[in-house]
């Protein structure tokens, strides 16, 4: 029966503090998979859809001839006063010019419609036919981009080089590729339709391929092994592991680092081998400031009864006053950090090296001084 | 474009700027080709260069 006891109580000390295993497995999701499923294409083709629903929308194409016309004339205003042209000159060119930037823009306005409407009946009936006819239609929008782009580059420059990269007509210059890919993950993971078609799409999006792929791609048939591209084993004897995984974008994650941390683990330890000695002398018989209390339990006080109320007004002060302690000693260790601040951003090595010396036999004290939890 | 790089063209009427009138007739020679504007700037010389001119009051000098 002791033996038991004393089994128990190994058992309990290695899988409660002593030991720590973390096992860290990263798969590969099969994105271009992804990119050819139909919720992908869906989702795809609705951000493009309303990226020409926002150019379309909210006058963007009046506000873009507006400002647009607005430089023209101050370049051309800003001309006359340093004697480069003429005021007739000046006044005619202004009409010439408006009715060439409005012409720019008009056809962008009803390119971007034509694209947006085709889009939005493919979206509607998922046809073959129109998906051509919306592949051209969206072709001819990039085109008139690229056209007002350069008519605003060549007009620039023949009037003085006035600033016309509005930054409306700046947005211009994304291609809706990258626009609807942006748009298709959303800005964050909370917005991010396509986290969730990650979350539950089937095995084999996660699986290898069984064939050279990029050399034969007819055959895409997945095996049954996962495709791991990061495994991280940590088995700690002794300690805490701790991992830190980064999100650096949407779908994007990294491990950033693996900590080893003893120090916690020996506190419990010592705690659980405390209470693992006072189980054992216990069970042998033997009397214990615990068993003590125990024999004391059939007292007919109720206070007694509960012993958290026995001292409670004597652990109440206590508390308190190593709540102060624990302030105190926080602040102080704060002001050190504080007063060494420049020190350890310092370009100086030894300055540098003194301080953190300094802050590190500060944190030393400090965390020696904290209550054991 | 009527007009090239390098050729030289006279204005067929008086061209006003702000601080005076360059007269008709002055010879000058085109520095650029604005295709967008449809205008030159004309080098007239005396300390007037890069004139922009519109192509309708420049003739073949």
């Amino acid at each position: 029966m002791k033996n038991l006891h004393i089994y128990g109580i190994g058992y309990l000390m290695i899988f409660s503090s002593c030991y720590s295993t973390l096992n860290v497995r990263v798969h590969s999701f099969d994105m271009a998979k992804m990119r050819s499923s139909n919720e992908y294409i869906e989702k795809r083709k609705k951000a493009e859809f309303k990226y020409y629903q926002a150019l379309l929308q909210n006058s963007y194409f009046d506000n873009i001839k507006v400002q647009f016309n607005k430089k023209i004339n101050d370049a051309l205003l800003k001309l006359y006063n340093e004697n480069k042209i003429s005021d007739k000159a000046r006044t005619d060119l202004q009409s010439t010019i408006k009715s060439k930037v409005d012409l720019n823009i008009e056809n962008l306005r009803a390119s971007t419609q034509k694209a947006s409407d085709i889009l939005e009946s493919l979206i509607k009936t998922n046809s073959d036919a129109i998906e051509k006819e919306y592949n051209a239609a969206q072709s001819d929008f990039e085109m008139k981009k690229l056209d007002l782009l350069s008519f605003a580059q060549n007009l620039g420059s023949e009037i003085g080089n006035p600033n016309l990269n509005l930054s409306l007509y700046n947005n211009l210059k994304t291609t809706i590729s990258a626009v609807a890919q942006s748009n298709t993950y959303g800005t964050s993971i909370a917005d991010d339709d396509m986290a969730s078609f990650v979350v539950k799409a089937p095995e084999q999006y996660w699986e290898k391929y069984k064939s050279v792929f990029y050399t034969d791609n007819s055959d895409l048939s997945k095996s049954s092994e996962n495709s791991s591209i990061n495994i991280t084993n940590v088995t700690t004897l002794i300690g805490n592991s701790d991992i830190a995984v980064k999100m650096d974008g949407p779908g994007n994650f990294i491990i950033k680092g693996v900590r080893l941390d003893a120090d916690q683990a020996f506190r419990t330890s010592f705690k659980v081998l405390s209470q693992g000695i006072s189980y054992m002398t216990g069970a042998s018989g033997l009397s214990t400031n615990s068993a003590k209390s125990t024999s004391t339990s059939t007292n007919t006080n109720t206070v007694t009864q509960v012993p958290e109320l026995q001292n409670f007004n004597k652990n109440k002060q206590l508390s308190g006053n190593l709540n102060t302690l624990f302030q105190q000693l926080t602040d102080t260790f704060l002001k050190i950090l504080d007063s060494y601040k420049k020190d350890l951003v310092s370009s100086d090595n030894t300055k540098r090296k003194a301080a953190i010396d300094a802050v590190k036999s500060a944190y030393t004290y400090y965390k020696s001084q904290l209550p054991i939890q | 474009m009527k007009y090239n790089i390098g050729d030289r063209v006279k204005l067929n009427q008086d061209y006003t700027l702000q601080n005076g009138t360059i007269p008709k007739g002055t010879k000058g020679t085109v520095t650029k080709v604005n295709n967008i504007t449809v205008t030159y700037n004309v080098d007239f010389g005396s300390g007037q260069t890069d004139i922009i001119v519109p192509e309708s009051y420049l003739d073949n000098a």
